[in-house]
């Protein structure tokens, strides 16, 4: 069996407690990786776009895409695109 | 670092809120039995330039919550385990995904030891993260 991460849940549950409005919020996730992160908190958002510098990471992500409405960018903080004023949430996913 | 932070900060709504996930101050314990008859046979091997980054990672926040850009609302820490089936099995997960930390092979004998000496025993890897909650000024 590979390795479980996290089974207990204790990660979302925090995530979740410290962002009560979650669906109704737009969340730009930095440093998305493989996307473990958010495919356990992508469908309870209004939006995300979660970008990660790692190609193969992306690529993994997409083969297997989160559900939710979710876009995903190979992308560093410097080169990203994000508008001003359009997240409600920005998440430093084990990023800073 | 500043500066991520910095960008972060301008794409928030007015309202919205930054979040801030990372490992804790603490080294990764490595554990092995089953509930009350659970115990640490050790730590990870972590090399000075991790410390350095998370000292680093630290001294951003610090930066613009004296710049008051922003506010710190709430900080609180959670476990975060990681199961593995076998010392080894935990020792390669980490080499291919970890950087500047390794399970030594002390440490990996040690848990192995551990495995083979307590039937129905489970191996995992504990590790304090911090999860913050910001809101821009």
């Amino acid at each position: 069996m590979p390795i479980q991460l996290d089974p207990e849940e204790h990660e979302i549950t925090a995530l979740v407690e410290l962002l009560p409005n979650l669906h109704q919020s737009r969340i730009v996730e930095v440093g998305c990786g493989d996307g473990r992160l958010t495919r356990r908190y992508a469908a309870r958002a209004a939006s995300v776009i979660a970008f990660d510098p790692d190609e193969v990471s992306i690529a993994a992500v997409r083969s297997n895409p989160p559900a939710g409405d979710v876009e995903l960018r190979t992308a560093t903080v410097e080169s990203v695109d994000i508008a001003d004023g359009s997240a409600d949430v920005v998440l430093l996913s084990w990023a800073l | 670092m500043v500066d991520a932070l910095d960008r972060a900060r301008r794409w928030l709504k007015r309202g919205g809120c930054l979040i801030d996930l990372r490992p804790a101050h603490t080294i990764p314990e490595v554990v092995v039995g089953a509930d009350e008859r659970a115990h640490v046979v050790g730590v990870l091997t972590v090399e000075a330039e991790r410390h350095q980054r998370h000292a680093a990672a630290d001294r951003a926040l610090r930066h613009v919550l004296d710049r008051q850009l922003f506010v710190l609302e709430e900080a609180r820490e959670f476990v975060f385990h990681r199961y593995a089936d076998s010392a080894e099995e935990l020792r390669d997960y980490i080499a291919e995904r970890w950087k500047q930390t390794r399970l030594d092979d002390a440490t990996c004998l040690r848990t192995a030891a551990a495995l083979d000496n307590d039937a129905g025993a489970r191996l995992w890897l504990r590790e304090r993260v911090a999860i913050r909650r910001l809101k821009p000024r």
